[in-house]
């Protein structure tokens, strides 16, 4: 078990949780999605996107459309489905019970 | 001068350098190994490479229209590693492997833990242990001898700094362990494979069978391993290469100085002495000799830094070429110069002067060299001695050459008086130069009461050079004569058997009575 590993992996499972919440009030294509997680810290590089946005796809969660670019080549725009936005109340949900666990244990580890 | 490349990109149209364009095809050739479990890879990748043509359009502008390796180096850098884009962890064994967000450790100088230029704390992050110990070591090293300076300066030019997130991130990662370096072999095997992986793909269009898979993948490992091997043994020698160049820059710099301080003299003898015709000035000839000693040396400091494969701009292309050509410029106007000294040195003459020496049957002779000299250092031969020759300044300050070539023959003759014949001989470019030389090496003795009192040196003018100067004194004795040779005569006869000298060392001090072709010794014990 090493703590790279560990680190990495709490930091993946999340990550689409915040792909979908980027997308929640207003649709974004792939460099608007990268900028915001980039500020945030969430995302280091940006391969790791492009499998999971394909896969959100895929199962339904998310939708794109093609919109020229001013700029460069036409941009993919991705927006929440109907499934998309009740997958996403439900992970929030889930993260908030998550979250309130999460500091009961430690903060209970801390007290004692 | 660089060929470039048009390529079609999410639609988009780029000039592309021919390197770069290799670069960017092996990276999204690996991206697309490292998915092969993903569903729908072809759209991903043509996600991927949308992403990437947005990229280079906000890189390129009207002085920048080509995408070079650099371009492409710094996309690999925001877009990540072929491994990161694999999020499939279910199928793998998570110790082993490699984490999306960090890629293997890389050894980069932490900024900001730095006491100096954050080299300790970079290794300290390399080899996972504190920074303290590594800045410890640099103090050691620098009672011994000052080393840990210039190493901590060699590593602070070759060390990059951590400047990014990602390098920060993959200056913290992961120890060096043997997990790590499975990874690094199997990742370089990826490498090949693919290679070998296109090069069969045009060879013929046919899959290989499991069982040649197996049997290649097991030499691709063990190249792998090989070629790891081989990495660290090449950066060794170009970290010896680089500290030894730049020893002997230090080294032969210091040694120039100084000869510059002593104003670029020989012990003893003067550079102007020994050079034929100073056609060209002293100084000159230094900085030749400077240019041919410390050339070769900032190579090997060059070709260092290229086994450690840094992009130092230590020495650029035409800096390389003309050192080259000035190296070889100075060279040939050394041989040059070697070759018209030599050309000095090549006849040789000889002249012969014989007189009388007043010693007849029964007579004694005494033989001596004479003490009665300013020189006196110059009261022994020895050819193997660079003092051979000295340059003196006589009473007038005039700039004499004085030399102790002298060579003592002592010969029996049938005559009735004896003989002293002096033989001066010099050598020259020509016959007659040669002569001259000869002619004007100054030499004395003087004969008075049976005692023979020759010079220990001969004297010649300064202008005449150091050309193999030399005295040749024979003195031939009649049968029944008797010779005392004094002590100070040892050096001065030392000879072969071929210059048929009669009078033997170690025979000094006794008397000796000529024979038709030894000597006689009168006093000496008969044991």
């Amino acid at each position: 078990m090493k703590i790279e590993n560990t680190k990495a992996q709490m930091r993946k499972g999340v990550l689409e949780f915040c792909i979908l919440s980027v997308l929640e009030p207003k649709d974004a294509y792939v460099a608007e999605i990268l900028e915001t997680l980039k500020d945030a810290k969430m995302l280091v590089v940006e391969g790791t996107i492009y499998p999971l946005l394909t896969r959100l796809k895929n199962s339904g969660l998310l939708e794109y459309r093609w919109e020229e670019s001013p700029t460069g080549p036409p941009r993919k725009y991705y927006g929440l489905t109907t499934s998309g936005k009740l997958f996403l109340k439900e992970l929030n949900t889930t993260w908030d019970a998550l979250q309130s666990a999460v500091s009961v244990v430690t903060q209970n580890q801390t007290k004692k | 001068m660089k060929k470039t490349i048009s390529i079609n990109l999410a639609g988009l149209f780029f000039h592309i350098d021919e390197d770069a364009y290799k670069e960017l095809q092996n990276y999204l050739a690996a991206v697309k190994r490292s998915m092969q479990n993903e569903q729908g890879t072809s759209e991903i990748i043509a996600d991927i490479e949308a992403r990437i043509a947005e990229l280079f359009s906000e890189r390129i502008s009207s002085s920048q229209q080509v995408i070079t390796s650099e371009i492409v180096e710094d996309i690999i850098d925001i877009m990540g590693q072929p491994e990161d884009y694999n999020i499939d962890d279910d199928n793998n064994d998570s110790n082993t492997r490699t984490d999306s967000t960090q890629t293997t450790k890389r050894l980069f100088r932490d900024k900001e833990n730095a006491f100096v230029g954050g080299v300790s704390a970079g290794l300290g992050h390399y080899l996972g242990i504190d920074p303290l110990w590594m800045r410890l070591i640099w103090i050691l090293l620098v009672f011994g001898l000052g080393t840990g300076v210039l190493l901590y300066l060699i590593m602070w030019i070759l060390i990059p700094a951590a400047n990014t997130t990602a390098e920060k991130l993959s200056m913290m990662g992961k120890p060096i362990n043997i997990t790590n370096i499975e990874e690094q072999v199997k990742e370089g095997f990826g490498n090949v494979k693919e290679h070998l992986d296109k090069v069969t793909e045009k060879v013929k269009q046919q899959d290989f069978n499991a069982l040649q898979t197996k049997s290649r993948s097991f030499f691709e490992a063990l190249s792998s391993i090989l070629s790891i091997c081989f990495k660290f043994f090449i950066k060794g020698i170009g970290i010896l290469l680089i500290i030894s160049g730049i020893f002997a820059i230090i080294t032969t710099s210091i040694s120039f100085f100084t000869l510059g301080i002593f104003g670029v003299t020989i012990p003893g003898i003067e550079i102007n002495s020994l050079l034929s015709t100073p056609i060209i000035p002293l100084w000159l000839i230094t900085i030749i000799l400077l240019i041919v000693v410390i050339v070769p040396p900032l190579f090997v400091v060059f070709l260092g830094l290229r086994l450690l494969e840094t992009k130092s701009t230590f020495l650029n292309k035409t800096a390389r070429i003309s050192l080259f050509i000035l190296w070889g410029v100075a060279l040939s106007c050394l041989i040059a110069l070697s070759l018209q000294q030599l050309v000095d040195f090549n006849e040789e003459a000889y002249i012969t002067k014989v007189n009388e020496l007043k010693i007849s049957k029964n007579d004694t002779l005494y033989l001596e060299m004479s003490k009665n000299s300013k020189y006196t250092k110059l009261t022994y031969r020895d050819l193997f001695k660079s003092d051979t020759y000295k340059v003196f300044r006589d009473s007038d300050q005039n700039q004499l050459i004085y030399g102790s070539n002298i060579r003592l023959i002592v010969r029996s003759t049938n005559d009735s008086l004896g003989t002293i014949s002096i033989e001066k001989s010099s050598l020259g470019k020509t016959y007659e130069l040669a002569k001259e030389r000869a002619e004007n090496v100054q030499y004395g003795y003087r004969f008075e009461n049976h005692t023979l009192k020759l010079d220990p040196y001969f004297t010649t003018d300064i202008s005449h050079k150091i050309r193999g100067q030399g005295i040749e004194v024979i003195v031939t004795l009649p049968k029944e004569a008797v010779l005392y040779a004094d002590k100070n005569t040892y050096s001065f006869h030392r000879n072969y058997d071929k210059h048929q000298d009669l009078l033997k060392n170690g025979d000094e001090e006794h008397f000796l009575k000529v024979k038709s072709n030894e000597l006689e010794c009168l006093d000496c014990n008969k044991n």
